[in-house]
Order: structure tokens, then C-alpha cells, then sequence
């Protein structure tokens, strides 16, 4: 099928041009001729469409995300399990199901998440890197599901995830650092959990030791403005703030301030690390930042952290 | 401006594989191994020229040399070093190389429509998106992609070349994308990205980080930078003073456009 092949070929290559340009408009021209094609077949103009999808969904409400991989849920319906676009959809109405918000989707993602792990685990080889990302797509939203002991249950997942990478793939590539990334993000969660000093020290210690080196790497692969490098940064500085290096969270923070939305987290984020700190060295910088990060916050663990700062260093 | 294809459609690779397009026979035999290597207990091993003739319903032993000395990619490709090196291998491994060019066609008609739809490639997603579209190769066409120690279709190695100008050689664009090849072979195959990773800083810093690539792309801004200044020229020292970068001075881009 010479225009089957030619086709995936010239939509891999246009996925990587958009990747680096950020450029959607030839993806978007490439999809819609795909549509009016005859020779194609349903899966690969489907395949250009969710890539498509992918990059729009970007600047997307989560809500109105969740319709679009819905409705594309249903395009795919024909398709066998292990087709790619079946595969990407899956992924996608799931992410964005835990990002919109609605009471309840916290679990529901969990469990399209688990449902998506159960599927690949069928349909693929126990070492096909598509498997290990839904074993920790589903690790991380048992994580952020909220119920007692799910941080635990996903720490135990992501531990020996971020080992299978580093065995299977090595350590030198972005595919496990990206492991070793969300492991210190949930290590981190876990220190700000309990009340135990020591262990809180001990776990942001790991969780900082696990993005040591991920920050060089990332610089040197995606360079220094890349959101994924932006947030392994913060990732960072929050271990730092953790084990009392203030000095070197602050210097990573600093430049970041105001860069969320590029960076894809939560607004203020920056801010609320910064305040704490400089919590005891520079109370007024720290009660600005505070401030700035409630204004700002749109969780509530974020709000209440960065109100419990402005009341605590306005009544000091 | 989208990226300009001519020179990719003038290698000796390019041209032979359009002149040998209509071949029957050839890509007979072409079918005929993919079928082999596909059925083979060992994918390393190369059939022999009995098993081709076979499958193919050639009697005589012969047919495979007639067709193949003919009009082979080993004469179309230039330097005397590749000639010698291609020119000792027998008829079946040669047979290979030319399958390999042959199946990697399609694949790499796409990728330079995407050169032609894409208005402002960087030059570093040229060859990364190359290696995209070998990894994609490799998955879909694993039997050729194995044969002959994973080596890459040619074709592949010389739009390398003409991708990074020249900046590497076709030995080293070769092993450059054979262990594209290779991993693309393992695990890591079904993640185009991460295949291309695995080779992404030997890519930079043999291609992008040579001096002489950084100063070709420097050499290719200065038609800009001379464009800027005679706007420039054209303004008050305030004005200036508001158009520039801290720390970039007019005596400074003109240093630059001139080639001081």
C-alpha cells in the first residue's frame, strides 16, 4: 500500500517538525487532506487526527478536551485494540478526565488509567516501552486520586518502574528521566505528608538525589526554555525546600517566577515555593510570594499552603 | 520557505532508484527475500542464490548475476573507496543493499513531502526528522532492517549527508543511522523519540557542534543582518538605542555582516 506507507511516513515527519516548531499548521493541512483521501484507511487518517488533537488539546479546556477524545472514542470504535490511534485516545480521554476538575474524575481517571495498563499488558510485550508509560500513567493518577494510602501504592509503582527503565532502556535517555522525574515529584508528596521531620528530610534527600543530574541532561537535550526541563527544575527546588537548601532552591526559582502556564503547572507554584523559602531569611519577600501564590492558586493544597504563610508572617 | 529538496533528489541513490523503479525482475527477487529472510530461523543469515532462484522460478543459476550486474547501485554510487568495499561483496549481499533502498522508497517519498509542506524546518529537525522516518522503516520493514548487520538503506545515508551539508562523512552518516537501525530493532521501536534520542548527541556533536557548521549557519545570517542595519542607518541614535538588545551595538553587526 504505497500511499499507506508514504502517508505515515510524511505524518512522522511532520510530527516532528511540530514537536520542535510548535507549528501546528501543517499537521492540521496534512489531516484534513487525509480526510478527503480515499485511498487511506480509517486508522491512519485517525492517527493524524488524534496527533492533531494532541497539540490543540494544548491550549484546550480540560472539559472541552475531554469531548473532543470522547468523540474520537467513539470514531475508533471499529478499530482492533492494539491500533495506535486506539491507543492514543485511551491515553488522552484519560488525562484529561483527571485534569477537568469534576467531582469524581480523580477516580474515574484511576480507573481508565488502570483499565488502559490491564489493555496493553494483553495486547504487548512486557518490555514494549508503550506498556511502561501506562504503567506509570496509572501509577500517577492513583497518586493524585487522593484517597489514604494512594501515594504509597503509587510510590511502590514508580520505584520499580524508574528501575525497569533504567535496566531495560539505561539511564542516559529522556524516557527515564521522565521516571525519575515523577518519582521525586511523588516522593516530594509524600515528605509534605507526614509529620515526621527526619523522614520528611529523608524522603525530599531521595527525591532531590533522583533529579540531580535529569536538570544537565535536560538542558543539554531540550535546551533551557523547554516546559518539560521548566518543571523538572521546580521538581527540584521543591526537594531543595524540603531539605533546607534554600539558597540553591531559590536560585533555581527566581528566573521561574511567572512561568507556569509555559511550564504546564499550577500558577504561583514558583511563588509559594519562593515564600517558603525565604520564610526566615527575608519574611517580606516571603509574605509577597505567599500572597501571590493564593491569589493565584487553583488547588486547594496550594491555597491553603500560601494562606497559612500570609497569616503566619503578617501576624510576625 | 520550505526546505529545499533538489539536492536530495540528485544523490546517485536518488537517481538509481527512479531509473530502477519500472525493474521487474528485480524487485521480483526483491519480494523474493523479504519472504526469505522473513521465513529464516536465523534473520542474520542471507539466503542463498539456490533458495532466490527458487522462489523467483529461475532455472539457471545465472539469472541473478544478469540482473543484478545490470544497471546495480554499487556502480551508481560515487568514490572509489565505497565502489571497492561494495564491489567485493557477492551477489546476494549486494542483492540486499539494493532492497534495502528499494523498500525505504516509499518511506522516504513521504519525509520529503514533509520537507515541501513545512514552511520553517530548523536545520537540526531535517535530520532528526530523517531518523524518524528510518526508525518507522525499521519497524515496518524489520527483515530488511536486520539483514546485512542493520545496515541503513543508502539512500538514507546520503540525504544524511546532504541534510547536515557535508558536515559528515557517508561512513559515519552510515553508522549513525545504523544504530538507528539497530535499536529501532529492540524495544524502543514502538518510540520513534526515544530511538532518536539514543543517538541524538552523537548527532549534534559530530554534525551541528563542528566550527564549521557553526559558522556556516552564523555565515548563513549575515544576509539579514545587513538588511537590519540599512533600516538601521536609516534611524536616530535614539531610535537605536530602543531597537537593540542590551549590549549589541550597530559597529557590532556591521563587524558581523562585513566578516570581520
Amino acid at each position: 500500500m504505497p500511499a499507506e506507507t508514504e502517508f505515515v511516513a510524511e505524518l512522522t515527519a511532520v510530527l516532528a517538525y511540530t514537536a520542535d516548531t510548535r507549528d501546528v499548521g501543517p499537521l492540521r493541512e496534512l489531516t484534513e487532506e487525509a480526510a478527503r483521501r480515499e485511498d487511506l484507511s480509517k486508522s491512519s487518517w485517525l492517527l493524524a487526527k488524534c496527533e492533531l488533537e494532541r497539540e490543540l488539546c494544548r491550549e484546550r479546556d480540560a472539559a472541552d478536551a475531554v469531548m473532543v477524545w470522547e468523540g474520537l472514542a467513539r470514531h475508533a470504535a471499529g478499530l482492533p485494540d492494539e491500533d495506535p490511534a486506539r491507543l492514543v485516545i485511551n491515553t488522552m480521554r484519560a488525562k484529561y478526565v483527571k485534569r477537568r476538575g469534576h467531582p469524581g474524575d480523580p477516580e474515574r481517571a484511576a480507573e481508565l488509567y488502570r483499565r488502559e495498563w490491564e489493555r496493553r499488558r494483553r495486547l504487548l510485550p512486557e518490555e514494549d516501552p508503550r506498556l511502561s508509560t501506562a504503567r506509570a500513567n496509572y501509577a500517577v493518577a492513583v497518586r493524585d486520586r487522593g484517597r489514604p494510602g494512594d501515594i504509597k501504592e503509587a510510590l511502590g509503582i514508580l520505584e520499580e518502574e524508574t528501575k525497569r527503565r533504567v535496566d531495560r532502556f539505561g539511564a542516559h535517555l529522556p524516557f527515564t528521566w521522565i521516571a525519575h522525574v515523577v518519582l521525586a515529584q511523588t516522593l516530594i508528596l509524600l515528605a509534605e505528608e507526614t509529620d515526621d521531620p527526619e523522614e520528611r528530610r529523608r524522603l525530599a534527600a531521595e527525591a532531590a538525589d533522583n533529579t540531580h543530574d535529569k536538570l544537565t541532561q535536560r538542558r543539554r537535550r531540550f535546551g533551557w526554555s523547554h516546559a518539560a526541563t521548566l518543571r523538572a527544575q521546580v521538581v527540584r527546588a521543591h526537594a531543595l525546600v524540603l531539605t533546607g537548601d534554600l539558597t540553591a532552591a531559590i536560585e533555581i526559582l527566581d528566573p521561574l517566577v511567572g512561568q507556569e502556564k509555559a511550564m504546564q503547572i499550577e500558577p504561583g507554584r514558583c511563588d509559594l515555593l519562593l515564600a517558603r523559602a525565604h520564610r526566615e531569611g527575608h519574611p517580606v519577600k516571603a509574605l509577597h510570594h505567599a500572597g501571590t501564590s493564593a491569589r493565584l492558586a487553583v488547588s486547594v493544597w496550594q491555597r491553603t499552603q500560601a494562606e497559612k504563610l500570609v497569616a503566619e508572617l503578617t501576624v510576625t | 520557505m520550505a526546505y529545499p529538496v533538489s539536492q536530495l533528489e540528485t544523490t546517485p541513490t536518488a537517481r538509481w532508484l527512479a531509473d530502477m523503479r519500472r525493474a521487474k525482475s528485480r524487485t521480483q527477487y526483491f519480494h523474493a527475500l523479504r519472504t526469505l529472510l522473513r521465513d529464516a530461523h536465523d534473520p542474520a543469515r542471507l539466503p542463498t542464490r539456490e533458495e532466490l532462484n527458487r522462489l523467483t522460478g529461475h532455472d539457471s543459476s545465472s539469472t541473478i548475476y544478469s540482473v543484478f550486474n545490470q544497471d546495480s547501485l554499487v556502480h551508481a554510487l560515487d568514490g572509489p573507496p565505497r565502489t571497492s568495499r561494495l564491489g567485493r561483496l557477492d551477489i546476494v549481499a549486494k542483492a540486499v543493499i539494493e532492497a534495502k533502498v528499494w523498500s525505504y522508497g516509499e518511506y522516504r517519498t513521504g519525509w520529503i513531502k514533509a520537507l515541501r509542506r513545512c514552511p520553517r524546518w530548523p536545520e537540526r529537525t531535517v535530520a532528526t526528522s530523517l531518523l524518524h522516518t528510518i526508525v518507522l522503516w525499521a519497524t515496518h520493514e524489520p527483515e530488511f532492517a536486520i539483514a546485512g548487520c542493520y545496515a541503513p538503506p543508502y539512500s538514507a545515508v546520503q540525504d544524511l549527508c546532504v541534510v547536515v551539508d557535508g558536515t559528515l562523512s557517508e561512513p559515519e552518516a552510515e553508522q549513525l543511522l545504523q544504530s538507528v537501525v539497530e535499536t529501532a530493532d529492540g524495544p524502543l521501536g514502538d518510540l520513534p523519540a526515544t530511538v532518536v534520542d539514543v543517538v541524538y548527541d552523537r548527532l549534534l556533536d559530530t554534525a551541528f557542534q563542528a566550527p564549521e557548521a557553526i559558522l556556516r549557519s552564523l555565515e548563513g545570517q549575515r544576509e539579514r543582518v545587513r538588511d537590519v542595519l540599512h533600516l538601521l542607518d536609516r534611524m536616530s541614535e535614539d531610535e537605536v538605542g530602543r531597537a537593540l538588545p542590551h549590549g549589541v551595538s550597530v559597529e557590532l553587526l556591521r563587524r558581523f555582516a562585513e566578516g570581520a
